[in-house]
């Protein structure tokens, strides 16, 4: 088969989606751009796929697979375009899914509101049952009320059913009944149980998850169903495959099932390919930085391990605040979105200083730079005055950007109200909005236990490769990667990234209670449950990773720690637990507590598959011919709290392995333009990396 | 320093902000203590050298937001301050210097940039015990509440005070979680104060006082332009609260409200005495509830540093309850303290009508403490939190279950039932026990909890149960018309039981607790009947109830 097989990756994002093919006969990559079509995106992927078909004929037909990522979850919750949805719970408890937390996202702000609970209380059910939280039954569930709850539910036009009961996570059984029921009488209504969603302790986490399971499932299914078909009728032999918001992928099937799982797949991409890229050059410790018009995200990658966590928050009501969103407690790309992009707009603010954001132009009416009638400075139309933009230059010249607007915005909206002229105060917008994604970005890592330092950054999208070296000086970073077809990363993300399953569940048990037996078989479950959802047809090595959450009791964090697959379990003692939870805990904390009792919360089985064929990038002919030959022109770039200075312009089409660049330079490509600072220097590897190395010295 | 350019300014602030939050951030994630997590009392705050407050976490509860800017300047009148090297830290607990009560310490460490103190970092931390009685209303005075610990040094030139720490230890419950939790603050201070020079040395700063006059000069003008917008004001309020802790005589809390020349003055003349309850409030705690309110109505984006608080000036009388004479017992302080932003919004309600908030049900705090032992020697301690309703706002309803004026989490209750032999029969809102208006209170929270016949297997003896809350006769005051909302409501096996003191439960026992929901704002009967319908679509109020209310206009809803 290998040689002859084809694999496509796909990713729908705001306005494009991206096609990355991989030509198995040749080892050829191509890459596509289509318009992203809002109203049904599949249409835009078969727009898409015509595209290589006609370059690549029968591309299709002989794919293996086709991986995909969608905004279409993400969507729904911030649309609310979901289904209607009910939920149903232990009696006494249906308002648990409206009380949150119980906490306001900002002390000060007396105005503050949330969104509406996803389902609205009258169609918040409620049913005779209880579960104890050792998983006893105390009162035995109420089965004969279902038949009423059917018929309210299919009265109000309920698509949707989200089962949640207290404890569920330690004994599943009412739940399950519930399912079974439903499925024998109402199979047109899709029912999402906590226990399988989310079997972990806490009400509100668990319940918010379910819900946002159960209120996108219907229309995911519908939209996977869709593409399945369009695909097949167009020869599609192979497997979909769906990327999640961990960074694996895994089969569509159980993206049906699981479509809260899926929810930032396009940013999981950008992580997913950084890593691939980062494992290429030799770099494990990575700060991935994706920058774009309205946003910019960071997310770290360390020993070469994608971090995740299951503290998500989707659909945010308010700048971003933490707090203010739909808690969704499955694993996620541990990711900072912080509202820094090329559109935020630099205002004064009523202490006399500059603020850049949260306000964003967006794309309409965009940067004043853009000619559409904005004309409040942006970061982008800092970026023109400063020179780091070509305005003749953008998006490879399809687009002709206003220098003399963006000079007229700078100059009236922070230049004269500072009284600086118009090129420091552009340079002030620049250095500011890389403050504010550096101050993001320390407190992001801190939160984690971890620091800035020794970690090398990747930088893509847009506004990345512009940012990346004010930003990577700031956060005293020594190396910054600028991977090759950075206009595609989600896309290329797709075709490296593992198949990825996990399953977990509450086990919450001081350590003196457990029983080693008990935890093995609690693992063995959870292992064959995971492995049920990894694809049956092909064996390929599985990687196993089995882990506990610990901790102190009384502390609220939990460290994660390695357990020994099944095969070293017999050699495996409490006390090795113990000493195992302590090794984790000094890492993160630098000391231990030997008088204080520790308690296992969670177990996690993660199954892990390496894709069919690891694309590797063609090693690109080393230079034969110097680097002033890849230099196109030159310009004047003022760089903020530096001299301004004429720097050499590359054309990085043209740049091979080999060729290194001193800054100051820019380097330009279609998507993006490279700017490389005083006393770095720029390399080319043999993958096409720009690998740029900055001056040794401290964090400005 | 020369000067500063604005962009640096904006810079340098962040980053000191950055230091104080990461170091808060280190601090929340390696404690113990369960109030920093869930209540967020918790603070790490950054000081020029004269003791000026430049940056302080932004997460911390508003509880220290007036007491933090006074506490470095209570270390450096104490003689120790006079001889600071290199590597020491101070730490006190005593609630007149730091923040009024005992179980918070506050441990402050001088930075030096070579020989020379350039600045301050403190960390206040509500610890997980501080010896004497556990979570009671009922002390007589300070002494009954625990361990003082008055100024001293915790680290001698970067070597512990073995006999510091030895007497904590041995004064306090769960003594190694404690020790572990102030070596946590040291820690955070040694992060932040590194933060700290990272930042002096690449900016090329050699003195704080700079950056200072800017941070402190900017926050001041602008929350002084935010009070010239408000008209000149002579007001006076006051509330009665009854039954405080079972103390029979009423305490007043009067207030007077001066607005003028951009400055406001809070005068409580005319407030009761203190009492031999463990209600009273410091000073410093009164400054923390009467800023806050004033800083959310007028000038809430500004990082809190002594600028904002340089233009409001608080006056309590020597000895009254809201600025308690030593050694008055000051651990539930919040019963009185969270009135505070109450009264002064009432206070302000012709003044800045449309940044209002109504009476709120979750004010003040509730809070409840379950503890006990199992048969086999092994004991439990639970903690439950439920909040009521946030009053209705100027422009939009309140919102139903939810903290103010504090900011504490809900404990969930499948934590609560793995941590005690508890089982909860509800857990929900209780829309009745919200006040009507043009915008309606947010709802209130019903639990019923009870101890299951089966834990009589497991327990020994009964469960000591400590719940805080109501409004001590009170009204939850609509404004501008609005309706009040509800009273609260306890009962133990159907019969009333007190807040504030401690029961026993036993097996089968069963508490009911009903925290009430917002008051409104403005006349019911200018309350839109899109809004009317879609509450009795949401089941938040009954057809009848409705009519009653908001008369006949409302009629059934259609469904959504």
């Amino acid at each position: 088969m290998r040689g002859n097989t084809a694999r496509l990756g796909c990713d729908i994002g705001g306005t494009f989606t991206d096609f990355v093919l991989i030509d198995g006969e040749t080892g050829a990559l191509s890459v596509e751009k289509v318009l992203t079509t809002p109203a049904d995106p599949a249409t835009g992927i078969f727009d898409g796929v015509g595209q290589l078909e006609r370059a690549t004929p029968g591309f299709l037909a002989r794919a293996a697979t086709v991986i995909h990522g969608t905004t279409l979850v993400i969507n729904a919750l911030i649309e609310r375009k979901g289904s209607r949805t009910a939920l149903l719970t232990t009696r006494g408890f249906r308002d648990v899914l409206e009380m949150r937390d119980e906490l306001r996202y900002d002390v000060y702000d007396l105005q503050l509101e949330f969104a509406p609970p996803l389902v609205p209380r009258r169609l918040r059910y409620e049913v005779g049952e209880r579960v104890g939280a050792r998983g006893q039954v105390i009162e035995p569930l109420d089965e004969a009320a279902l038949p009423a709850l059917l018929q309210a539910i299919r009265a109000e036009g309920v698509g949707a059913l989200a089962v949640v009961f207290l404890h569920a996570y330690a004994n599943p059984d009412h739940e399950r009944r519930v399912g079974a029921w439903f499925a024998c009488h109402a199979p047109e209504i899709a029912v999402s149980l906590s226990s399988d969603v989310l079997p972990r302790i806490k009400e509100y986490q668990r319940t918010s998850t379910t819900v946002a399971n159960a209120y996108v499932k219907p229309r995911v299914a519908a939209y996977i169903g869709h593409l399945e078909d369009g695909l097949r009728a167009r020869a599609f032999p192979g497997d979909l495959y769906i990327m999640q918001s961990s960074g694996g992928v895994i089969e569509a099937v159980n993206a049906k099932a699981f479509p809260v799982r899926i929810l930032e797949s396009g940013p999981a991409g950008g992580v997913a390919a950084s890593r691939w890229w980062g494992t290429l050059a030799e770099e494990p410790d990575l700060l991935c930085f994706d920058m774009g018009g309205t946003t910019a995200k960071l997310c770290a990658v360390v020993g070469g391990e994608l971090l995740v966590t299951d503290e998500y928050e989707a659909a945010r009501h308010q700048h971003f605040k933490k707090g203010s969103g739909i808690a969704i407690n499955v694993p996620v790309l541990d990711l900072l979105e912080i509202g820094t992009g090329g559109g935020s707009i630099a205002r004064i603010d009523r202490l006399g200083l500059m603020k850049v954001g949260p306000q964003s132009a967006g794309a309409v009416p965009g940067p004043a730079c853009y000619g559409r009638g904005g004309t409040e400075p942006t970061v982008t139309d800092a970026d023109v005055v400063l020179g780091i933009l070509d305005p003749d230059h953008f998006l490879g010249g399809e687009m002709r950007l206003h220098r003399d607007a963006a000079l007229a915005a700078v100059a009236a909206g922070v230049g004269g109200p500072l009284g600086l002229a118009v090129e420091a105060a552009a340079g002030a917008i620049h250095d500011v909005a890389n403050e504010d994604m550096a101050a993001a970005a320390r407190l992001h890592l801190a939160e984690r236990g971890q620091s800035a330092e020794g970690l090398t950054m990747v930088a893509y999208g847009g506004a990345g490769p512009v940012h990346a070296f004010g930003l990577a000086e700031k956060l005293g970073l020594r190396r910054i990667l600028v991977p090759p077809a950075a206009g595609v990363m989600s896309a290329l993300g797709m075709l490296v990234a593992n198949v990825a399953v996990d399953r977990s569940r509450t086990m919450r048990r001081q350590l003196a209670a457990v029983d080693l037996a008990e935890l093995s078989e609690a693992l063995r479950e959870l292992e064959a449950d995971a492995g049920a959802l990894l694809p049956q047809d092909q064996a390929r090595p599985t990687r196993v990773r089995r882990t506990a959450e610990m901790r102190y009791a009384g502390q609220g964090y939990n460290v994660l720690v390695d357990l020994p697959v099944a095969a070293d379990w017999p050699r495996f003692a409490v006390e090795d637990l113990r000493a195992a939870f302590e090794a984790s805990y000094r890492r993160g904390f630098g000391r231990v507590y030997p008088d204080v009792a520790v308690e296992l919360v969670n177990l996690t089985v993660a199954l892990e598959q390496e894709p069919p064929e690891p694309w590797m990038p063609t090693l690109l002919a080393p230079a034969d011919a110097p680097v002033e030959t890849a230099r196109r022109t030159s310009r004047l770039v003022h760089l903020p709290g530096r001299e301004a200075a004429v720097c050499p312009v590359y054309d990085r089409y043209r740049l091979r392995p080999g060729h290194v660049v001193e800054g100051p330079a820019l380097v330009e490509e279609r998507e993006t333009t490279v700017l490389v600072g005083p006393g770095a220097r720029l390399e080319v590897d043999r993958y096409g990396i720009l690998v740029i190395t900055l001056a040794a010295g401290d964090a400005r | 320093m020369s000067q500063l350019s604005p962009i640096q300014i904006d810079i340098l602030w962040k980053r000191l902000v950055t230091a104080v939050d990461e170091a808060a951030t280190t601090l929340v994630r390696a404690s113990f203590s369960s109030v920093i997590r869930d209540f967020h009392d918790y603070a790490c705050a950054l000081f020029d050298r004269r003791g000026r407050m430049l940056a302080q976490s932004t997460h911390s509860t508003p509880g220290l937001l007036g007491i933090l800017p006074f506490t470095i300047p209570g270390f450096l009148a104490h003689p120790l301050a006079k001889e600071l090297r290199p590597g020491d830290v101070l730490v006190t607990n005593d609630p007149w210097l730091a923040s009024g009560h005992l179980i918070d310490v506050t441990v402050a460490t001088p930075v030096f940039r070579g020989d020379e103190v350039v600045g301050f970092v403190l960390s206040v931390v509500h610890h997980l015990n501080m010896g004497g009685r556990l979570a009671t209303l009922a002390s007589r005075d300070v002494y009954e509440e625990g361990l003082k610990i008055p100024i001293l040094r915790l680290f001698r030139e970067g070597q512990p005070e073995e006999a510091v720490f030895e007497f904590i230890r041995a004064n306090v419950r769960e003594g190694g979680k404690v020790i572990g939790d102030l070596r946590a603050q040291v820690a955070a201070n040694e992060a932040a104060a590194r933060k700290l020079l990272d930042t002096m040395e690449l900016a090329g700063l050699t003195e704080l006082e700079t950056l200072g006059d800017e941070i402190i000069s900017r926050s001041e003008a602008s929350m002084r332009a935010a009070i010239r917008e408000l008209p000149p004001l002579e007001v006076h309020r006051s509330m009665q609260l009854r039954g405080v802790a079972g103390y029979e005589e009423p305490v007043t809390l009067a207030l007077t409200v001066r607005i003028r020349d951009g400055e406001v003055e809070l005068d409580f003349a005319g407030t009761s005495a203190q009492i031999p309850r463990a209600v009273n409030v410091t000073l410093n705690m009164t400054r923390s509830y009467s800023v806050y309110p004033l800083k959310c109505v007028l000038d809430p984006g500004i990082p809190n540093n002594e600028g904002c608080l340089r233009p409001i000036r608080i006056l309590a009388p020597e000895g009254s309850v809201l600025n308690a004479r030593f050694p008055a017992a000051t651990w539930g302080r919040t019963v009185v303290a969270h009135m505070l932003p109450e009264l002064i919004i009432q206070a302000l309600s012709e003044v800045v009508p449309g940044r209002l908030v109504s009476g709120s049900g979750s004010t003040p705090l509730w809070y409840g403490n379950l503890a006990g032992r199992y048969r086999d020697g092994r004991t439990f301690f639970a903690v439950v939190t439920m909040n009521g309703g946030l009053g209705a706002r100027a422009t939009r309803d309140g919102i139903g279950a939810i903290s103010y004026p504090a900011n504490v989490a809900n404990i969930p209750v499948e934590v609560i039932e793995s941590d005690a032999p508890i089982l909860f029969e509800c857990k929900e809102l209780a829309p009745e026990a919200a006040g009507a208006g043009r915008h309606r209170g947010g709802a209130g929270q019903r639990i019923v909890l009870r101890v299951p016949e089966s834990a009589a297997e497991e327990l020994d003896g009964t469960i000591q149960a400590s719940i805080r809350g109501g409004r001590f006769g009170v009204p939850i005051e609509g404004l501008q018309g609005g309706l009040d909302g509800g009273i609260p409501f306890a009962e133990l096996n159907g019969r009333p039981a007190p807040l504030g003191s401690s029961s026993e439960l036993a097996p089968g026992d069963r508490l009911e607790l009903v925290v009430p929901g917002g008051a409104g704002y403005g006349p019911p009967s200018e309350r839109a009947t899109a809004d009317i319908e879609r509450d009795i679509a949401d089941e938040l109020i009954g057809e009848e109830e409705a009519r009653r209310l908001y008369g006949d206009r409302a009629t059934p809803a259609a469904a959504d």
